[in-house]
């Protein structure tokens, strides 16, 4: 019995593969842009965004910050939001 | 790790990430401050890096399909066979039956579906959930063929958007679904509803509750440790599901609340955290009883992240007393709603400071106190369980819905409705 072999279904499955591009980094400098700050509303993230946006402001002339939060899934309304509102966004994730 | 994942499935390939060191949410300021510092210099850079590419356009597009191999040959000694499913990380860690062809193709003939319908994608890793490999998980976890419609409807509850099954399989929180059914079916497939509901020892609950688990895990890839980030987990994610106790259910089931009849056979699912036991066997009335839930509810009301749904499981000698005492499920949801709240003095600096952000509702007007939840309707309220006077708080999680989907009948198509 040891030796036998039976055939079985691979109960994993087949994949979907997404290919999606990556936005342009048309910016050399980040002088006079619209920076979003996307916080996902884990502890800290919004403390830390705002460092990276005194730092920006520090850095660059005519920064301007656009704080936003988010909870769970960006929507596609939101993302559009936020692609109409900003130059670049910086983006939380995980804890 | 979860953030490259994501780009990863989401066909981002190349999105530049910039990683900190874990923990950022419990560190101070004076850390964050040269966290901020010490990255900067990459933030900039990923953010213009001066590779202009003008022509790229934001469309997603399917590429091809990442396969895997239909079938395998296991070794058919039960324990040599039990290894191989280990090995290949297809098991819950407990022994499974064989999904062999045969058992599989009389799954799905009990379905009345063709094969290679499809469910639907299943995060993290965006497996196709086609019925075939739907039931050969529903065989490995023991299912007879008459519970696979119900597996069915529980793997298309989860799918729904407002479940958001992303974050339920990737969290670090221990969230698990339960599955519960409402309607004739439960008579007629023997789905516990009556003592030790929620506990072992039933077929049907026992292996409903896997099938949905291994489907989780097999076609939607959420390996633990690996993709599924779950600090603790709970025993949960091996089974869960329960049926409502309709006979001694002084109010509407749940599917009937949920727009359904009575007589429709109905699976829900919902985003479930731990149970919190609400114990009393000595209050006698209603005013009594409901001072006991509102005690548990507050104790599940746990630090910092909170609940968008949360649960009631009344035993039928609890709900008799309610309804004895005039209580509808509306006025024991608003009762416990306003009676199962914490003053903000309870509530440590920093997580009041993270509640302001999540629940501002409670901060607005000088606003002292937090309840459980936003809102009385978002308490859901089971009858279920034998005697005895225990009763369960469930927390569920942030940022996900009970789903109610209707169990297809052998001739039904896939798209049955979902609420």
């Amino acid at each position: 019995m040891e030796r036998e072999l039976i055939k079985i279904v691979n109960p994993t499955a087949p994949r979907v593969s997404k290919r999606t591009k990556l936005a342009p980094r048309k910016y050399r400098s980040l002088r006079h842009k619209r920076i979003g700050l996307l916080d996902n509303n884990k502890p800290n993230a919004d403390k830390f965004l705002a460092h990276v946006g005194e730092l920006l402001k520090q850095r660059y002339d005519g920064v301007e910050l656009i704080p936003r939060r988010k909870m769970t899934r960006t929507g596609a309304d939101f993302l559009q939001e936020l692609a109409d509102e900003c130059d670049v966004v910086i983006n939380a994730f995980a804890d | 790790m979860l953030a490259k994942t994501e780009s990863l499935t989401r066909g981002l390939s190349d999105l530049r990430l910039i990683e900190l060191p874990h923990p950022v949410g419990s560190v101070s300021l004076d850390i964050l401050r040269s966290l901020a510092e010490s990255n900067i210099g990459s933030i900039v850079k990923v953010l213009t890096a001066g590779d202009v590419r003008a022509d790229c356009t934001l469309n997603e597009e399917n590429g091809p399909s990442v396969e895997c191999t239909a079938t395998a040959e296991v070794p058919a000694d039960p324990g040599l066979m039990f290894q191989y499913f280990i090995n290949r990380g297809w098991s819950d860690g407990l022994p499974v039956l064989p999904p062999t062809q045969v058992a599989i193709d009389a799954m799905i003939a009990a379905s009345g579906l063709n094969k290679d319908d499809i469910l639907g994608v299943i995060p993290p890793l965006n497996g196709i959930a086609t019925v075939e490999r739907v039931a050969a998980n529903a065989v490995m976890a023991g299912c007879l063929l008459d519970y696979f419609p119900l597996v069915l409807a529980a793997v298309q509850g989860v799918l729904q958007p407002r479940f958001n099954l992303d974050g339920v399989q990737t969290t670090t929180g221990n969230v698990a679904p339960l599955v519960i059914v409402n309607g004739p079916c439960r008579n007629t497939l023997q789905i516990n509803y009556s003592s030790n509901v929620l506990g072992q020892g039933w077929r049907a609950n026992s292996t409903i509750g896997r099938a949905l688990r291994l489907v989780l895990s097999n076609i939607g890839g959420a390996a633990p440790g690996v993709y599924d980030k779950a600090t603790l987990g709970q025993p949960a994610k091996y089974t869960f599901c329960i049926a409502e106790n309709e006979e001694e259910n002084p109010w509407d089931p749940l599917h009937v609340e949920r727009g359904l009849s009575r007589e429709t056979d109905a699976v829900s699912v919902f985003g479930c955290t731990g149970v919190n036991s609400a114990v009393d066997m000595a209050s006698q009335t209603a005013k009594g009883l409901l001072k006991t839930f509102a005690l548990t509810m507050i104790g599940g009301l746990t630090s910092g992240v909170t609940s968008t749904e949360t649960m009631l499981i009344i035993c039928p000698e609890h709900a008799a007393i309610l309804s004895a005492g005039g209580y509808s499920k509306a006025a024991i949801r608003h009762e416990l709603f306003v009676a199962a709240r914490v003053p903000h003095g309870k509530i440590s600096d920093e997580n009041l400071e993270l509640l302001a952000k999540r629940r501002p509702i409670w901060f607005e007007h000088n606003g002292s106190e937090i309840g459980v939840v936003d809102r009385p309707e978002d308490l859901w309220i089971l009858v279920a369980g034998g005697k005895g006077a225990k009763s369960a708080y469930i927390p569920g999680r942030t940022g996900t819905h009970l789903q109610t989907t209707v169990v297809a009948s052998r001739s039904a198509a896939i798209s049955c409705s979902c609420t």
